[in-house]
């Protein structure tokens, strides 16, 4: 079996701001939908085209075929500044993304995975030319472009992390430079300062560390001791992962030994699961206990009782099957004793002396 | 600190405000026309506050005092609270404010004179119907009540409203020990200083970027002396396998700085969150043990531990400051649809 080996997208608005990367990656277009998509060895790379329109809708549609695919979207290239403490050519990585549009906000953000970054960007749909529409986002973010909230919308939509890039291709003073002069002139030295910037990004990367509990919840996930349903594999590595948070080492638990019980692998994975529970909780162990002492009178006469499993409503529903006088008996006796006021009692937290 | 100070511009010359702003040299500033335009416009996340923590300063305006929900204070006595401040310097990780405002941005009004007003309007509304009745007004339902009161300056305006005001309490709720603004006035028998306190290990890892355990009792301890009255509050209380023991080693050493019967009252209350809240814990403190315990959906629809298990904790803890000498009526549980002795739990 081979394993699949991820890929990071990387997003461009322009051809030209993505120039240093196809020389240094060797890239082949992808027969897709739409031209401006392609593949090379650890990279997809997508050219959205300007503006969050047409950046959502294309890194929309690739996610879509690829996700499986790919381990992260980097949106990269160039951005104007809307404060005095960039100059051109800084490369700035991006924390979170917000967007304008029509005179209005968007209320919601998108923060990058990178810890490191500390600088925001307002996407704007349409141009910024104007300086009081500079001062207004400028209360905002720091940085302006126009695809970056649309391109991380997406990645977000496909729990992918996002990175973004940007190179400060004006200061507030030359907002009027035509976009597609600029790409023709200075493209080359941006795209490769770019490149630079995202090599030395990806060599200082770090793996997210596995956590302990991955494996354990395998192994006994995949035990023919045990028999989890869907439900209880989501519990078994909640629980597995909690304990983890409480300082526990899940591994020397000891779970080897319920594969030993004499009983069938669902009664296994119930008592398993109870113990990992107990582990976690002592109190709603107590709980537990408390509660079965009240009602083990009922039990006793084959009343079965039924409560709210999150103890937070006061009822109690009772099951019973009389086939026989004696039955009746049985059950008459077992109500005539048994509390209603001290079975709620526990679920008010008197739990002390039921211990077992 | 503050890395922007946003400021409505009819308020640029405000002795307040150019006083705040001789105390941040280095904060760039904006004027902006009302802090709403820019505060909460968009979702700013909250631990942006660790590397770019903002400043808005302005004008509260529309509704000044606010009825405060059920079980917010002690029993039987009206509680409103009024907002002078939104945010806090604090990081601690059940923090409801993490899901509230969409931004970690401080804000303050410094229309004290105002809100004061509304103070005593609503004081004298009441009383003209329940003229024997105690009316309480809480400071800090969304920011610490000292932590930034050498910025604000607003408990001098207060001080001198409820000097006034016999009829009616007023609570500075606080984890901070920033108390020398405090000390700068005469106690007043209506002006409860109230800490909210945790075992020492809980506040380490659950009261970011706080004060430590000792130096908040430190600070009791001098407000104490001084003659400040004080509460306390032991909310959240957080579970953990030494939650018994480290909860009586938080009376032991409450009570070393206080007497029993010197503290005015003590609020007990069980961790809890609204599902906003709970999921932004989730996602900004993946790491903590605050979520390890198992959570319900309860009551008035809040996560919090199991019935059985809050009151078994809120039991516990309740007894242990009885045994201390803390009298029972001076307990109460904050935020709790069940008294204990409703519960029909013996304390």
């Amino acid at each position: 079996m081979t394993m699949m080996i991820k890929k990071k997208l990387l997003t461009f608005a322009h051809r030209g701001e993505a120039q240093a990367f196809f020389e240094a990656y060797s890239f082949k277009q992808i027969d897709f939908f739409f031209d401006g998509f392609f593949e090379s060895e650890n990279y997809y790379l997508l050219i959205t085209g300007e503006g969050p329109h047409n950046a959502s809708e294309k890194t929309i549609s690739a996610l879509s075929k690829y996700f499986d695919s790919i381990e992260s979207v980097f949106n990269i290239g160039i951005a104007g500044s809307l404060s005095k403490k960039y100059k051109k050519n800084d490369l700035v990585w991006i924390r979170t993304a917000f967007a304008h549009h029509a005179e209005k906000l968007e209320f919601k953000s998108y923060t990058s995975a990178s810890k490191s970054a500390q600088h925001d960007c307002m996407t704007a749909y349409g141009r910024v030319l104007s300086i009081e529409e500079r001062i207004k986002l400028s209360h905002f973010a720091s940085i302006v472009d126009r695809e970056l909230w649309a391109v991380a919308s997406g990645a977000q939509l496909f729990k992918l992390p996002f990175f973004a890039l940007k190179i400060i291709s004006d200061d507030t003073s030359d907002a009027a430079e035509d976009i597609c002069q600029f790409v023709k002139n200075e493209a080359p030295a941006f795209s490769l300062s770019l490149l630079q910037e995202f090599k030395s990004f990806c060599n200082h990367e770090t793996k997210p560390i596995l956590k302990k509990t991955e494996g354990l919840d395998v192994d006994l996930m995949s035990d023919p001791h045990f028999y989890f349903t869907t439900s209880q594999q989501r519990k078994l590595l909640s629980l597995l992962q909690n304990l983890e948070l409480k300082g526990v080492d899940t591994k020397k638990l000891g779970l080897q030994h319920f594969r030993e019980l004499e009983l069938s692998p669902k009664d296994r994975t119930r008592h398993l699961l109870q113990y990992l529970n107990d582990e976690l909780n002592p109190v709603a162990k107590k709980i537990r206990h408390a509660l079965a002492k009240k009602l083990e009178m009922l039990e006793s006469a084959a009343i079965i009782p039924g409560y709210d499993s999150d103890f937070e409503q006061d009822w109690l529903q009772l099951s019973m099957k009389i086939q026989s006088s004696r039955d009746l008996e049985k059950i008459k006796n077992a109500l005539k004793i048994f509390s209603y006021e001290e079975f709620k009692k526990v679920l008010n937290g008197n739990i002390e002396g039921t211990d077992q | 600190m503050f890395e922007v100070i946003y400021i409505e511009s009819h308020l640029i010359n405000h002795p307040r405000v150019l006083e705040i702003l001789k105390k941040f040299p280095q904060s760039e500033i904006k004027e902006i026309n009302k802090v709403e335009d820019v505060f909460g416009r968009v979702k700013k996340p909250y631990l942006q506050k660790r590397t770019n923590l903002n400043l808005f300063l302005g004008e509260k305006k529309g509704q000044l005092v606010k009825l405060a929900p059920p079980a917010y204070g002690l029993e039987g006595e009206p509680h409103y609270y009024f907002v002078h401040a939104y945010n806090c310097i604090y990081e601690c990780n059940y923090c409801y404010l993490q899901g509230y405002f969409h931004s970690p941005d401080i804000v303050l009004y410094i229309n004290h004179e105002e809100i004061a007003a509304e103070i005593k309007k609503t004081a004298e509304d009441y009383h003209r119907q329940f003229p024997n009745k105690i009316v309480w007004f809480h400071a800090g339902e969304y920011s610490d009540s000292l932590a930034l009161t050498h910025l604000s300056g607003e408990l001098s305006h207060y001080f001198n409203l409820f000097k006034d005001l016999p009829g009616c309490n007023l609570e500075l709720r606080t984890k901070s020990v920033n108390t020398r603004e405090l000390l700068k006035e005469s106690p007043l028998p209506n002006v409860i200083t109230s800490f909210s306190l945790s075992p020492a290990h809980r506040s380490k890892m659950n009261d970011l970027k706080t004060p430590p355990l000792k130096n908040r009792l430190a600070a009791i301890a001098e407000l104490h002396e001084r003659g400040f009255p004080i509460g306390i509050h032991f909310d959240p209380i957080i579970y953990d396998d030494q939650f018994i023991e480290s909860y009586e080693l938080l009376a032991d050493q409450l009570l070393e700085n206080i007497d029993a019967a010197s503290i005015r009252y003590i609020s007990l209350g069980v961790v809890r969150f609204t599902k906003e809240v709970y999921q932004k814990v989730q996602k900004n403190y993946p790491d903590s043990d605050l979520l390890a315990q198992e959570f319900v959906r309860s009551f008035d629809n809040k996560i919090r531990y199991s019935r059985p298990m809050r009151l078994w904790m809120l039991a516990k803890v309740k007894q242990q400051l009885i045994d201390r000498g803390v009298l029972a009526s001076k307990i109460y549980l904050c935020m709790e649809d069940n008294d204990l002795d409703q519960a029909g739990i013996e304390v």
